[in-house]
Formats: C-alpha cells, sequence, structure tokens
C-alpha cells in the first residue's frame, strides 16, 4: 500500500485545505476497495505492478487535485477581449511615450552619444508596470463581479446601442487612448 | 488551429455526456452507494465513467446540495455513502423532463431522413 500512500501525498497539498482529509479518506477508501476486489477475485495479493495500474488509472495526482477544484481564473472570457484589446492600446501608447521621452532627455544630457544606447535600452521596461497595473485592474474587476451580481449583460438592450454611421466607435477609441496616454505618462512620470 | 475529426469528435462526446453524467448519478443515488459501488453499478448498467471523473463530482454535487452523504461503518471499514437530497430530486425530475425534451425533439428531425435511408 506503500504506492497509494504515496499518491495521496502528492495529490494532498493541491487540494483545497479545509476538506484536504477528508477528500484524501475517501478517496483512499474507494482505491482499497478496488484493490481489496481485486485480490478477492484473483484469490491472492496484488502485486507491485497490478497496484501502480489501478493508482494510474484515477489520474495524474494534479490533474485529480484540479477536478475536486472550482475553476479558478484571473480574467474571464466575457472581459477578455477588452482587456486584450486596452493592454495592447496601453502597450503601444505607454512605449511611444517613453521612446519620446527617453530619446529627448539623453539628447538634451552633456553627452547625448554615450546617453542614448542606454535610454533606448531602458524602454521596453515600461511593459512591465503597464502589464501589472492593467491586468490588477481587470483581475479586480473579475472578482468584484464575481461577489457583486452584476447586470450589464442582462440589462442592456438592442436600442442602446451606437447608430450605425456614427462615429460612436472611434470616438470612444480616441477617448480610451488619450487616457491611456496620460495614464502611462503618469507611470513614466 | 486544425483539429483532427477524432479529436473533434471526443470534444462534443465529453461535453454531451458531461449532463448526462449528472443525470445518471442522480438516477442511481437515488439508492444510498459509497464512490466505488457506484461506480460499478453505474458500469454494470453499460455507463463506464472514470474515478477521476465520479469522485469529484460526487463532491460538487454535495456542496450544492443535491446529495447528502455520511461515514458509516460496512465490512469493518469507513465509507462514505451518499444519496440524492430532495432539492437534488426536484432537480432530476426536471432535468429528466429536459432531457425527454430534447431526445423526442431530436428523434422528431431525424426520423424523416432515417425514413429515406431504408
Amino acid at each position: 500500500m506503500d504506492l497509494l500512500e504515496r499518491y495521496l501525498q502528492a495529490a494532498k497539498p493541491l487540494l483545497p485545505r479545509k476538506v484536504q482529509g477528508d477528500i484524501l479518506r475517501e478517496l483512499s477508501e474507494n482505491i482499497r476497495c478496488q484493490m481489496e476486489e481485486k485480490e478477492a477475485e484473483l484469490g491472492r495479493p496484488l502485486t507491485d505492478a497490478e497496484q501502480e495500474e489501478v493508482i494510474k488509472h484515477h489520474g495524474h495526482p494534479i490533474v485529480v487535485a484540479a477536478r475536486y477544484r472550482r475553476p479558478q481564473y484571473l480574467i474571464g472570457p466575457a472581459v477578455f477581449p477588452f482587456y486584450w484589446l486596452i493592454l495592447r492600446i496601453a502597450a503601444a501608447s505607454a512605449l511611444i511615450v517613453r521612446l519620446v521621452v527617453e530619446v529627448v532627455t539623453a539628447l538634451l544630457s552633456p553627452d547625448p552619444t554615450h546617453a542614448i544606447l542606454p535610454a533606448l535600452l531602458a524602454v521596453p521596461w515600461v511593459l512591465v508596470p503597464v502589464f501589472f497595473w492593467i491586468t490588477a485592474a481587470f483581475a479586480a474587476f473579475e472578482i468584484c463581479s464575481s461577489f457583486v451580481s452584476m447586470n450589464w449583460k442582462t440589462s442592456w438592450s438592442p436600442r442602446s446601442l451606437p447608430v450605425m454611421g456614427t462615429p460612436a466607435r472611434t470616438v470612444t477609441r480616441t477617448e480610451s487612448v488619450a487616457l491611456i496616454i496620460f495614464g502611462a505618462a503618469a507611470i513614466v512620470w | 488551429m486544425p483539429h483532427s475529426i477524432d479529436d473533434l469528435f471526443e470534444n462534443f462526446r465529453l461535453e454531451l455526456r458531461r449532463g448526462c453524467l449528472v443525470l445518471a448519478v442522480l438516477a442511481q443515488l437515488q439508492t444510498e452507494h459509497y464512490g466505488y459501488m457506484l461506480r460499478k453499478s453505474l458500469s454494470s448498467k453499460g455507463l463506464e465513467i472514470d474515478e477521476g471523473t465520479l469522485y469529484p463530482l460526487l463532491r460538487r454535487l454535495e456542496t450544492q446540495g443535491l446529495l447528502v452523504s455520511e461515514w458509516r461503518e460496512e465490512d469493518r471499514r469507513n465509507k462514505r455513502f451518499y444519496r440524492v437530497s430532495p432539492e437534488g430530486e426536484t432537480i432530476l425530475a426536471r432535468l429528466l423532463e429536459e432531457w425527454r425534451g430534447i431526445n423526442s425533439s431530436v428523434d422528431r428531425m431525424l426520423s424523416p431522413l432515417e425514413r429515406m435511408e431504408v
């Protein structure tokens, strides 16, 4: 039964802590029942290989433990396309703003030829805080919307959608781009 | 991403089975079973279900209040016995109605075709 103990031990830290003892007790009991039944059928104790087969059929400890949890995600499928759009706009804007700022600062420094390379190398680092803050904000939104009943998915009406031919979409996009450029500038400074 | 026809079939099959398994488990747990015994009795009626799917499903249905369970001794061993709760009975009845409705709709759609093939 050493293999079974090892199997249970591997699954243990991956299970929700409150119920992990209970789940393992039940799992262990079910596997033992199955093994004992097989032993009774064969009229002899199971070999290591046979035990291994029974346990293996239950699945990898990581997979099994994951099935006992609810699906976990940071940003759900409904919000993800919006998150992805904002992230791309913000990343592009932040890169441009940072590039301009770094180049201008380098050119104005006493020794522009030596200052320009480190300045350019510093530019991509702006992506780290952009990625962090946008992801954090969307994750927070996702968590909040699972606690508070959000009615934006059900309380909409086709009448509230933008009228065909009006530049509603471009306006909102320009607005959000402007907002993000200011946000990115704030991060840069 | 290109999918082989077998992968696609497998995905659809799992999707189709998922709801049916809940139905089967609720139906079978109108009499009390523990995990391994339930798996055997489902399989003896022709429905094979992996341990790794069945045991977590029992937990989830219990958390949702559709099953009740208790640890009890049988054959000098402690086992966790599950049984459908009154809420589970209600859900089972409604799901069965839904399932039969879908079945008969699909049958009505298929029957002209089958007649043509014959």
